[in-house]
Protein backbone atom coordinates (compact mmCIF):
# COMPACT_ATOMS: atom_id res chain seq x y z
CA UNK A 1 0.00 0.00 0.00
CA UNK A 2 2.82 2.40 0.90
CA UNK A 3 6.28 2.25 -0.67
CA UNK A 4 8.96 4.65 0.49
CA UNK A 5 12.29 4.73 -1.34
CA UNK A 6 15.36 6.68 -0.24
CA UNK A 7 13.25 9.43 1.27
CA UNK A 8 15.12 12.50 2.47
CA UNK A 9 13.95 15.77 3.94
CA UNK A 10 16.19 18.66 4.85
CA UNK A 11 15.23 21.91 6.59
CA UNK A 12 18.03 24.34 5.81
CA UNK A 13 20.94 22.93 7.81
CA UNK A 14 18.93 20.19 9.53
CA UNK A 15 18.39 16.80 7.96
CA UNK A 16 15.12 15.39 9.30
CA UNK A 17 15.04 12.27 7.12
CA UNK A 18 18.14 10.73 5.64
CA UNK A 19 17.24 7.95 3.25
CA UNK A 20 14.17 6.18 4.63
CA UNK A 21 13.02 2.95 2.98
CA UNK A 22 9.72 1.37 4.01
CA UNK A 23 7.10 -1.00 2.67
CA UNK A 24 3.73 -1.11 4.40
CA UNK A 25 1.04 -3.51 3.27
CA UNK A 26 -2.71 -3.09 2.98
CA UNK A 27 -4.44 -3.76 6.28
CA UNK A 28 -1.18 -3.45 8.18
CA UNK A 29 -0.49 -1.31 11.22
CA UNK A 30 3.04 0.02 11.55
CA UNK A 31 4.23 1.90 14.59
CA UNK A 32 7.07 4.34 14.22
CA UNK A 33 9.00 4.94 17.37
CA UNK A 34 11.97 7.15 18.03
CA UNK A 35 13.30 9.88 20.20
CA UNK A 36 12.41 13.57 20.01
CA UNK A 37 13.71 14.99 16.73
CA UNK A 38 14.12 11.60 15.09
CA UNK A 39 11.93 12.63 12.15
CA UNK A 40 8.69 10.78 12.91
CA UNK A 41 6.38 13.76 12.42
CA UNK A 42 8.19 14.76 9.24
CA UNK A 43 7.83 11.23 7.85
CA UNK A 44 4.11 11.15 8.67
CA UNK A 45 3.55 14.60 7.17
CA UNK A 46 5.26 13.57 3.95
CA UNK A 47 3.16 10.40 3.77
CA UNK A 48 0.12 12.62 4.34
CA UNK A 49 1.16 14.80 1.35
CA UNK A 50 1.39 17.81 3.64
CA UNK A 51 5.11 18.18 3.06
CA UNK A 52 7.27 17.80 -0.01
CA UNK A 53 10.24 15.46 0.29
CA UNK A 54 13.66 16.81 -0.60
CA UNK A 55 14.42 13.66 -2.55
CA UNK A 56 13.28 10.09 -2.84
CA UNK A 57 9.95 8.62 -3.84
CA UNK A 58 6.77 7.80 -1.96
CA UNK A 59 3.97 5.83 -3.59
CA UNK A 60 0.59 5.19 -2.02
CA UNK A 61 -1.52 2.55 -3.70
CA UNK A 62 0.86 2.86 -6.67
CA UNK A 63 0.34 6.62 -6.97
CA UNK A 64 3.24 9.01 -6.58
CA UNK A 65 2.51 11.55 -3.85
CA UNK A 66 4.24 14.32 -5.80
CA UNK A 67 2.73 13.89 -9.25
CA UNK A 68 -0.64 12.34 -8.31
CA UNK A 69 -1.45 14.56 -5.33
CA UNK A 70 -5.15 15.01 -6.08
CA UNK A 71 -5.62 11.24 -6.35
CA UNK A 72 -3.55 10.45 -3.27
CA UNK A 73 -5.24 12.89 -0.87
CA UNK A 74 -8.59 11.09 -0.78
CA UNK A 75 -6.67 7.93 0.21
CA UNK A 76 -5.00 9.40 3.28
CA UNK A 77 -5.90 11.26 6.45
CA UNK A 78 -3.45 12.67 8.96
CA UNK A 79 -3.84 13.69 12.54
CA UNK A 80 -1.15 15.71 14.25
CA UNK A 81 -1.20 17.98 17.25
CA UNK A 82 -2.33 21.15 15.48
CA UNK A 83 -5.24 23.26 16.61
CA UNK A 84 -8.29 23.52 14.39
CA UNK A 85 -9.98 26.90 14.18
CA UNK A 86 -13.62 26.28 15.00
CA UNK A 87 -14.91 29.38 13.19
CA UNK A 88 -17.96 29.30 15.44
CA UNK A 89 -18.83 25.66 14.71
CA UNK A 90 -19.54 22.84 17.15
CA UNK A 91 -17.59 19.57 17.25
CA UNK A 92 -20.36 17.58 15.58
CA UNK A 93 -20.86 20.21 12.88
CA UNK A 94 -17.18 20.18 11.98
CA UNK A 95 -17.03 16.38 11.90
CA UNK A 96 -20.21 16.16 9.81
CA UNK A 97 -18.65 18.62 7.41
CA UNK A 98 -15.52 16.43 7.11
CA UNK A 99 -17.67 13.33 6.61
CA UNK A 100 -19.74 15.09 3.98
CA UNK A 101 -16.67 16.34 2.08
CA UNK A 102 -15.17 12.83 2.21
CA UNK A 103 -18.50 11.29 1.19
CA UNK A 104 -18.71 9.27 4.38
CA UNK A 105 -21.84 8.70 6.51
CA UNK A 106 -22.42 11.87 8.50
CA UNK A 107 -24.07 9.83 11.24
CA UNK A 108 -20.64 8.54 12.29
CA UNK A 109 -19.60 12.03 13.42
CA UNK A 110 -21.18 11.91 16.87
CA UNK A 111 -20.05 8.38 17.70
CA UNK A 112 -16.46 9.14 16.66
CA UNK A 113 -16.45 12.32 18.73
CA UNK A 114 -17.42 10.18 21.71
CA UNK A 115 -14.69 7.62 20.87
CA UNK A 116 -11.98 10.26 21.26
CA UNK A 117 -13.68 11.70 24.35
CA UNK A 118 -15.16 14.86 22.86
CA UNK A 119 -18.59 16.25 23.58
CA UNK A 120 -20.22 16.44 20.13
CA UNK A 121 -22.33 19.44 21.08
CA UNK A 122 -19.41 21.46 22.46
CA UNK A 123 -18.42 24.58 20.53
CA UNK A 124 -14.88 24.06 19.21
CA UNK A 125 -13.78 27.38 20.64
CA UNK A 126 -14.56 26.15 24.16
CA UNK A 127 -12.41 23.00 23.98
CA UNK A 128 -9.53 22.98 26.44
CA UNK A 129 -6.04 23.41 25.02
CA UNK A 130 -5.08 19.82 25.83
CA UNK A 131 -8.26 18.39 24.34
CA UNK A 132 -8.40 20.48 21.16
CA UNK A 133 -6.01 18.26 19.09
CA UNK A 134 -8.46 15.37 19.55
CA UNK A 135 -10.65 17.11 17.02
CA UNK A 136 -8.07 16.52 14.29
CA UNK A 137 -7.86 12.91 15.43
CA UNK A 138 -11.64 12.55 15.24
CA UNK A 139 -11.63 14.18 11.79
CA UNK A 140 -9.07 11.65 10.55
CA UNK A 141 -11.24 8.80 11.85
CA UNK A 142 -14.39 10.30 10.32
CA UNK A 143 -12.58 10.54 6.96
CA UNK A 144 -11.97 6.79 7.30
CA UNK A 145 -9.41 6.65 4.52
CA UNK A 146 -7.42 3.73 3.12
CA UNK A 147 -4.33 5.03 4.90
CA UNK A 148 -4.60 6.51 8.38
CA UNK A 149 -1.57 8.48 9.60
CA UNK A 150 -1.62 9.32 13.30
CA UNK A 151 1.06 11.27 15.09
CA UNK A 152 1.18 10.25 18.76
CA UNK A 153 -2.55 9.54 19.02
CA UNK A 154 -2.23 7.93 22.46
CA UNK A 155 -0.55 11.03 23.78
CA UNK A 156 -3.81 12.91 23.15
CA UNK A 157 -6.11 10.48 24.93
CA UNK A 158 -6.45 9.76 28.61
CA UNK A 159 -7.30 6.34 29.99
CA UNK A 160 -11.06 6.70 29.47
CA UNK A 161 -11.38 6.81 25.69
CA UNK A 162 -8.28 4.69 24.91
CA UNK A 163 -9.90 1.22 24.81
CA UNK A 164 -12.69 2.39 22.50
CA UNK A 165 -10.19 4.15 20.28
CA UNK A 166 -8.01 1.04 20.00
CA UNK A 167 -11.09 -1.07 19.21
CA UNK A 168 -12.03 1.36 16.45
CA UNK A 169 -8.52 1.19 14.97
CA UNK A 170 -8.46 -2.61 15.18
CA UNK A 171 -11.77 -2.79 13.34
CA UNK A 172 -10.50 -0.36 10.68
CA UNK A 173 -7.29 -2.36 10.28
CA UNK A 174 -9.20 -5.61 9.99
CA UNK A 175 -11.42 -3.98 7.38
CA UNK A 176 -8.32 -3.29 5.27
CA UNK A 177 -7.18 0.16 6.37
CA UNK A 178 -3.45 0.73 6.58
CA UNK A 179 -2.45 2.48 9.78
CA UNK A 180 0.86 4.23 10.40
CA UNK A 181 1.27 5.83 13.80
CA UNK A 182 3.99 7.19 15.98
CA UNK A 183 3.94 6.03 19.58
CA UNK A 184 5.92 5.97 22.75
CA UNK A 185 4.06 3.45 24.88
CA UNK A 186 4.67 -0.22 24.07
CA UNK A 187 1.33 -1.46 25.39
CA UNK A 188 -0.68 0.69 22.98
CA UNK A 189 1.35 -0.39 20.00
CA UNK A 190 1.58 -4.09 20.83
CA UNK A 191 -2.17 -4.55 20.76
CA UNK A 192 -2.58 -2.75 17.49
CA UNK A 193 0.48 -2.92 15.26
CA UNK A 194 2.03 -5.93 13.61
CA UNK A 195 5.37 -4.20 13.07
CA UNK A 196 7.40 -1.51 14.75
CA UNK A 197 9.95 0.67 12.95
CA UNK A 198 12.51 2.53 14.96
CA UNK A 199 13.62 5.87 13.59
CA UNK A 200 16.83 7.50 14.73
CA UNK A 201 18.31 10.67 13.31
CA UNK A 202 16.16 10.37 10.22
CA UNK A 203 16.99 6.74 9.48
CA UNK A 204 15.07 3.53 10.05
CA UNK A 205 17.42 1.53 12.24
CA UNK A 206 15.19 -1.39 13.05
CA UNK A 207 11.93 -2.86 11.77
CA UNK A 208 10.57 -5.89 13.50
CA UNK A 209 7.41 -7.67 14.49
CA UNK A 210 8.43 -8.47 18.04
CA UNK A 211 8.12 -4.91 19.39
CA UNK A 212 11.73 -5.07 20.49
CA UNK A 213 12.22 -1.62 19.03
CA UNK A 214 9.71 -0.06 21.39
CA UNK A 215 11.37 -1.18 24.58
CA UNK A 216 14.22 1.23 24.01
CA UNK A 217 11.97 4.27 24.45
CA UNK A 218 9.48 3.07 27.03
CA UNK A 219 11.17 4.86 29.87
CA UNK A 220 10.94 8.26 28.20
CA UNK A 221 8.43 10.71 29.67
CA UNK A 222 5.54 11.31 27.25
CA UNK A 223 6.08 15.09 27.06
CA UNK A 224 9.30 14.51 25.15
CA UNK A 225 7.39 12.98 22.29
CA UNK A 226 6.23 14.90 19.27
CA UNK A 227 9.24 15.35 17.03
CA UNK B 1 -17.89 21.43 -3.14
CA UNK B 2 -21.43 21.44 -1.75
CA UNK B 3 -20.16 20.55 1.71
CA UNK B 4 -17.59 23.32 1.49
CA UNK B 5 -20.19 25.89 0.45
CA UNK B 6 -22.51 24.88 3.28
CA UNK B 7 -19.70 25.07 5.82
CA UNK B 8 -18.49 28.50 4.66
CA UNK B 9 -22.04 29.84 4.69
CA UNK B 10 -22.61 28.36 8.17
CA UNK B 11 -19.46 30.06 9.42
CA UNK B 12 -20.69 33.42 8.11
CA UNK B 13 -24.15 32.87 9.58
CA UNK B 14 -22.68 32.04 13.01
CA UNK B 15 -20.73 35.27 13.27
CA UNK B 16 -22.53 37.66 15.61
CA UNK B 17 -20.96 40.47 13.60
CA UNK B 18 -23.41 39.96 10.72
CA UNK B 19 -26.43 41.06 12.73
CA UNK B 20 -24.61 43.95 14.39
CA UNK B 21 -23.30 45.25 11.06
CA UNK B 22 -26.78 45.14 9.50
CA UNK B 23 -28.31 46.85 12.55
CA UNK B 24 -25.64 49.57 12.76
CA UNK B 25 -25.71 50.32 9.03
CA UNK B 26 -29.51 50.37 8.76
CA UNK B 27 -29.68 52.32 12.01
CA UNK B 28 -27.37 55.03 10.70
CA UNK B 29 -29.45 55.37 7.55
CA UNK B 30 -32.69 55.49 9.56
CA UNK B 31 -31.14 58.10 11.83
CA UNK B 32 -30.25 60.19 8.80
CA UNK B 33 -33.83 60.02 7.57
CA UNK B 34 -35.39 60.82 10.92
CA UNK B 35 -32.99 63.71 11.58
CA UNK B 36 -33.14 65.42 8.24
CA UNK B 37 -35.72 63.61 6.15
CA UNK B 38 -38.69 65.94 6.60
CA UNK B 39 -36.71 69.16 6.29
CA UNK B 40 -34.62 70.88 3.69
CA UNK B 41 -31.36 68.99 3.75
CA UNK B 42 -28.34 71.19 4.37
CA UNK B 43 -25.84 68.72 2.95
CA UNK B 44 -26.62 69.02 -0.76
CA UNK B 45 -28.96 71.89 -1.59
CA UNK B 46 -31.44 70.93 -4.26
CA UNK B 47 -30.92 67.20 -3.91
CA UNK B 48 -33.78 64.99 -2.77
CA UNK B 49 -33.55 63.13 0.51
CA UNK B 50 -33.38 59.92 -1.50
CA UNK B 51 -30.35 61.16 -3.49
CA UNK B 52 -28.63 62.18 -0.29
CA UNK B 53 -29.42 58.88 1.39
CA UNK B 54 -27.89 57.12 -1.61
CA UNK B 55 -24.75 59.17 -1.24
CA UNK B 56 -24.56 58.26 2.42
CA UNK B 57 -25.18 54.60 1.57
CA UNK B 58 -22.26 54.61 -0.90
CA UNK B 59 -19.92 56.29 1.56
CA UNK B 60 -20.80 53.87 4.35
CA UNK B 61 -20.78 50.76 2.19
CA UNK B 62 -17.24 51.34 0.95
CA UNK B 63 -16.12 50.90 4.57
CA UNK B 64 -18.78 48.52 5.84
CA UNK B 65 -18.80 45.99 3.00
CA UNK B 66 -15.12 44.94 3.22
CA UNK B 67 -15.42 44.95 7.01
CA UNK B 68 -18.49 42.71 6.90
CA UNK B 69 -16.73 40.28 4.57
CA UNK B 70 -13.45 40.30 6.48
CA UNK B 71 -15.16 39.98 9.85
CA UNK B 72 -17.37 37.04 8.92
CA UNK B 73 -15.36 34.90 6.55
CA UNK B 74 -13.69 31.67 7.81
CA UNK B 75 -10.20 32.33 9.09
CA UNK B 76 -7.99 29.47 7.84
CA UNK B 77 -5.01 30.74 5.90
CA UNK B 78 -1.57 29.47 4.89
CA UNK B 79 -0.75 26.21 6.72
CA UNK B 80 -4.22 25.93 8.25
CA UNK B 81 -5.69 26.09 4.76
CA UNK B 82 -3.30 23.34 3.63
CA UNK B 83 -4.41 21.12 6.52
CA UNK B 84 -8.08 21.84 5.87
CA UNK B 85 -7.71 21.03 2.21
CA UNK B 86 -5.86 17.79 3.05
CA UNK B 87 -8.31 16.48 5.63
CA UNK B 88 -11.23 17.23 3.31
CA UNK B 89 -9.37 15.93 0.24
CA UNK B 90 -10.59 19.04 -1.57
CA UNK B 91 -8.18 21.17 -3.62
CA UNK B 92 -7.42 24.57 -2.01
CA UNK B 93 -8.90 26.28 -5.09
CA UNK B 94 -12.35 24.90 -4.22
CA UNK B 95 -12.02 26.01 -0.62
CA UNK B 96 -11.24 29.50 -1.89
CA UNK B 97 -14.12 29.54 -4.38
CA UNK B 98 -16.56 28.53 -1.64
CA UNK B 99 -15.08 31.18 0.63
CA UNK B 100 -15.40 33.89 -2.02
CA UNK B 101 -19.06 33.09 -2.51
CA UNK B 102 -19.73 32.93 1.23
CA UNK B 103 -17.86 36.18 1.82
CA UNK B 104 -20.35 37.99 -0.40
CA UNK B 105 -23.23 36.94 1.88
CA UNK B 106 -22.54 39.43 4.68
CA UNK B 107 -22.12 42.53 2.46
CA UNK B 108 -25.22 41.51 0.52
CA UNK B 109 -27.17 41.17 3.77
CA UNK B 110 -26.01 44.62 4.81
CA UNK B 111 -27.43 46.14 1.62
CA UNK B 112 -30.60 44.07 1.79
CA UNK B 113 -31.13 44.96 5.44
CA UNK B 114 -31.30 48.64 4.58
CA UNK B 115 -33.87 48.17 1.83
CA UNK B 116 -36.83 49.34 3.98
CA UNK B 117 -35.00 52.59 4.81
CA UNK B 118 -34.22 53.14 1.12
CA UNK B 119 -37.87 52.55 0.24
CA UNK B 120 -39.01 55.06 2.87
CA UNK B 121 -36.64 57.64 1.36
CA UNK B 122 -37.97 56.77 -2.08
CA UNK B 123 -41.55 57.42 -0.86
CA UNK B 124 -40.50 60.71 0.77
CA UNK B 125 -38.83 61.91 -2.41
CA UNK B 126 -41.49 60.58 -4.80
CA UNK B 127 -38.89 58.64 -6.77
CA UNK B 128 -40.20 55.68 -8.81
CA UNK B 129 -39.89 52.44 -6.87
CA UNK B 130 -38.30 50.77 -9.90
CA UNK B 131 -35.44 53.27 -9.71
CA UNK B 132 -34.97 52.63 -5.99
CA UNK B 133 -34.85 48.90 -6.59
CA UNK B 134 -32.38 49.32 -9.46
CA UNK B 135 -30.16 51.46 -7.21
CA UNK B 136 -30.24 48.83 -4.48
CA UNK B 137 -29.36 46.10 -6.99
CA UNK B 138 -26.43 48.24 -8.10
CA UNK B 139 -25.24 48.48 -4.50
CA UNK B 140 -25.80 44.76 -4.11
CA UNK B 141 -23.53 44.12 -7.09
CA UNK B 142 -20.69 45.80 -5.21
CA UNK B 143 -20.89 43.03 -2.58
CA UNK B 144 -18.96 40.74 -4.91
CA UNK B 145 -15.90 42.99 -5.40
CA UNK B 146 -15.89 43.78 -1.69
CA UNK B 147 -15.96 40.07 -0.85
CA UNK B 148 -13.22 39.13 -3.31
CA UNK B 149 -10.95 41.95 -2.16
CA UNK B 150 -11.55 41.03 1.49
CA UNK B 151 -10.77 37.34 0.92
CA UNK B 152 -7.60 38.25 -0.99
CA UNK B 153 -6.46 40.42 1.89
CA UNK B 154 -7.45 37.93 4.58
CA UNK B 155 -5.48 35.21 2.85
CA UNK B 156 -2.29 37.20 2.49
CA UNK B 157 -2.45 39.11 5.75
CA UNK B 158 -1.87 37.47 9.13
CA UNK B 159 -3.71 40.22 10.98
CA UNK B 160 -7.46 40.67 10.63
CA UNK B 161 -7.37 44.42 11.21
CA UNK B 162 -4.66 44.86 8.61
CA UNK B 163 -6.67 42.68 6.24
CA UNK B 164 -9.75 44.82 6.72
CA UNK B 165 -7.83 48.09 6.29
CA UNK B 166 -6.19 46.75 3.14
CA UNK B 167 -9.52 45.47 1.84
CA UNK B 168 -11.22 48.80 2.54
CA UNK B 169 -8.50 50.79 0.78
CA UNK B 170 -8.52 48.41 -2.19
CA UNK B 171 -12.32 48.45 -2.46
CA UNK B 172 -12.33 52.23 -2.30
CA UNK B 173 -9.75 52.37 -5.07
CA UNK B 174 -11.60 49.83 -7.22
CA UNK B 175 -14.96 51.57 -6.81
CA UNK B 176 -13.49 55.02 -7.44
CA UNK B 177 -11.70 53.92 -10.59
CA UNK B 178 -14.77 52.06 -11.86
CA UNK B 179 -17.02 55.04 -11.09
CA UNK B 180 -14.57 57.47 -12.73
CA UNK B 181 -14.12 55.43 -15.91
CA UNK B 182 -17.76 54.38 -16.21
CA UNK B 183 -20.19 57.22 -15.37
CA UNK B 184 -23.22 54.94 -14.98
CA UNK B 185 -23.37 53.45 -11.48
CA UNK B 186 -24.72 50.11 -12.69
CA UNK B 187 -22.08 49.85 -15.40
CA UNK B 188 -19.38 50.65 -12.86
CA UNK B 189 -20.78 48.02 -10.49
CA UNK B 190 -20.92 45.39 -13.22
CA UNK B 191 -17.37 46.19 -14.34
CA UNK B 192 -16.14 46.06 -10.72
CA UNK B 193 -17.92 42.72 -10.27
CA UNK B 194 -16.35 41.39 -13.47
CA UNK B 195 -12.91 42.52 -12.27
CA UNK B 196 -13.61 40.88 -8.93
CA UNK B 197 -14.57 37.61 -10.59
CA UNK B 198 -11.32 37.69 -12.53
CA UNK B 199 -9.44 38.41 -9.30
CA UNK B 200 -11.28 35.62 -7.54
CA UNK B 201 -10.48 33.18 -10.34
CA UNK B 202 -6.83 34.23 -10.14
CA UNK B 203 -6.73 33.63 -6.37
CA UNK B 204 -8.40 30.24 -6.77
CA UNK B 205 -5.97 29.19 -9.48
CA UNK B 206 -2.96 30.33 -7.42
CA UNK B 207 -4.34 28.61 -4.31
CA UNK B 208 -3.48 25.16 -5.67
CA UNK B 209 0.15 26.26 -5.99
CA UNK B 210 0.50 28.42 -2.88
CA UNK B 211 -1.33 26.19 -0.41
CA UNK B 212 -0.49 22.77 -1.73
CA UNK B 213 1.99 21.93 1.03
CA UNK B 214 2.92 23.26 4.45
CA UNK B 215 5.53 25.97 4.37
CA UNK B 216 7.73 23.61 6.39
CA UNK B 217 10.17 25.94 8.08
CA UNK B 218 10.77 23.44 10.85
CA UNK B 219 10.88 19.73 11.43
Amino acid sequence: MIAVRQLTKAFRATTALAGVDLEIGRGECLAIVGSHGSGRTTLLRILATLMRPTSGRVAINGLDIASDLSQVRPLVAYSGHDRIDGNGLRVDEYLRFVASARKRPVASAESIAAIVGLDPRAPIATLAEAVQPRLALAAALVASPAVLLLDEPFHLLDAGPRPGFVRWLLAARDAGATIVLSASVADDVSELCQRVARLEAGRIVDVDASHRAVSAIDSRPPELVGA
Amino acid sequence: MRAMLIREALVVARRPAVVSIVVVYSGLLALFLSAWGGQRVPMLPGATVYAQLQLLQCALLIVVMPWAAARTVATERADDLVRLSAILAIPPSRVIIARLLAAAIAPALVVAGALPVALIAQQMSAVPVSRALADQITLLTFALPAAVVAVWWMQISSDRLLGWLGATASTMLLVTVARFVFPGALTAAVVAAACAMAGGAMLASRADLWWRHLRGESA
